[in-house]
């Protein structure tokens, strides 16, 4: 079954994925915080309004992933934001998300020490991603 | 003596790349969070560390300059050591844990993994003789 990208949906399904991830909830066992994703509009990938992501991490578990506004997203501890298509990339491992984040094609606020202790954490949660089949909008 | 180091973009805050920023926030982090590291980061005053990462087409050159960290983006001068790996192996260097005597950790996992790196040629640095700048450097970036 695919979801639809940034779905209340797709949030369940990814917040599952990461908690049977065993590789997850070793890297990410001294985690503690809440990450935002703020993805932004492009209206012309049919995407037209900003949604957030809000993630409730704690020692290696999701205790919550859910849609969320750009304004709530914003009020993570962490918060990553980029265009809609850069988030698609990353979700399809075309663009390493670290890598993105170097180039400046994902932007990062939060204590930045941290994010890279946990920089195998997050890569699992983008392995995550691309082991949940997604209906993209700007593939309808 | 200034608590954390204050960082100068000498190409404009604007010119800096993301890579050149990030590093130099990582940097200024890591000594608030560490401010004992800030001895190590006075005592590189006057020296260079250039850093070139070929996957990201992004080289930088940091200059450790009293409390001021400059940054310049591309390589300038002539760096007291130089890095040239990839962004992945540029962010392992991050983790590597720093053991007793104030000396990297290269026997853990993390550790393994920078001196196969090494020995792969994965990861090239210039200037290895000046051991004791590249440690006090190890020692500013690592947040493991």
């Amino acid at each position: 079954m695919a979801y639809k990208a940034f779905s209340d949906e797709w949030a369940q399904a990814y917040k599952n994925e990461i908690n049977i991830s065993p590789v997850y909830k070793q890297a990410a066992a001294a985690w503690e915080g809440t990450v935002g994703l703020v993805v932004e509009a492009e209206a012309d990938k049919n995407f037209p309004e900003a949604k957030g992501v809000w993630m409730d991490l704690w020692h290696g578990e999701a205790r919550d992933i859910k849609i969320v506004s750009e304004a709530d997203a914003e009020k993570a501890d962490f918060v990553i934001r980029g265009p809609y298509s850069r988030w698609k990339q990353v979700a399809q491992k075309e663009l390493d998300s670290t890598k993105a984040m170097m180039q400046g094609k994902l932007k990062l606020k939060g204590d930045l020490p941290t994010i890279v202790r946990f920089t195998k954490a997050s890569q699992e949660m983008t392995e995550c991603t691309t082991r949940i089949a997604v209906e993209y909008p700007d593939e309808q | 003596m200034a608590d954390t180091p204050n960082v100068v973009y000498a190409d404009g805050e604007d010119e800096a790349s993301p890579m050149s920023s990030m590093l130099a926030g990582l940097i200024t982090a890591n000594v608030t969070q560490h401010p004992e590291r800030m001895a190590d980061f006075k005592a590189l005053s006057g020296q260079s560390v250039a850093i070139r990462v070929p996957d990201i087409e992004e080289e930088l050159t940091l200059t450790f300059a009293g409390d001021d960290l400059v940054v310049r983006n591309g390589v300038r001068g002539r760096p007291a050591v130089t890095i040239t790996a990839s962004s992945d192996v540029v962010m392992s260097l991050n983790l590597l844990k720093i053991g007793p005597m104030g000396l990297p950790n290269y026997f853990d996992e993390n550790g393994r993994n920078v001196v196969r790196a090494i020995v792969s040629r994965k990861l090239k640095i210039g200037g290895m003789w000046h051991l004791d700048t590249l440690n006090r450097v190890t020692r500013l970036f690592s947040v493991a």
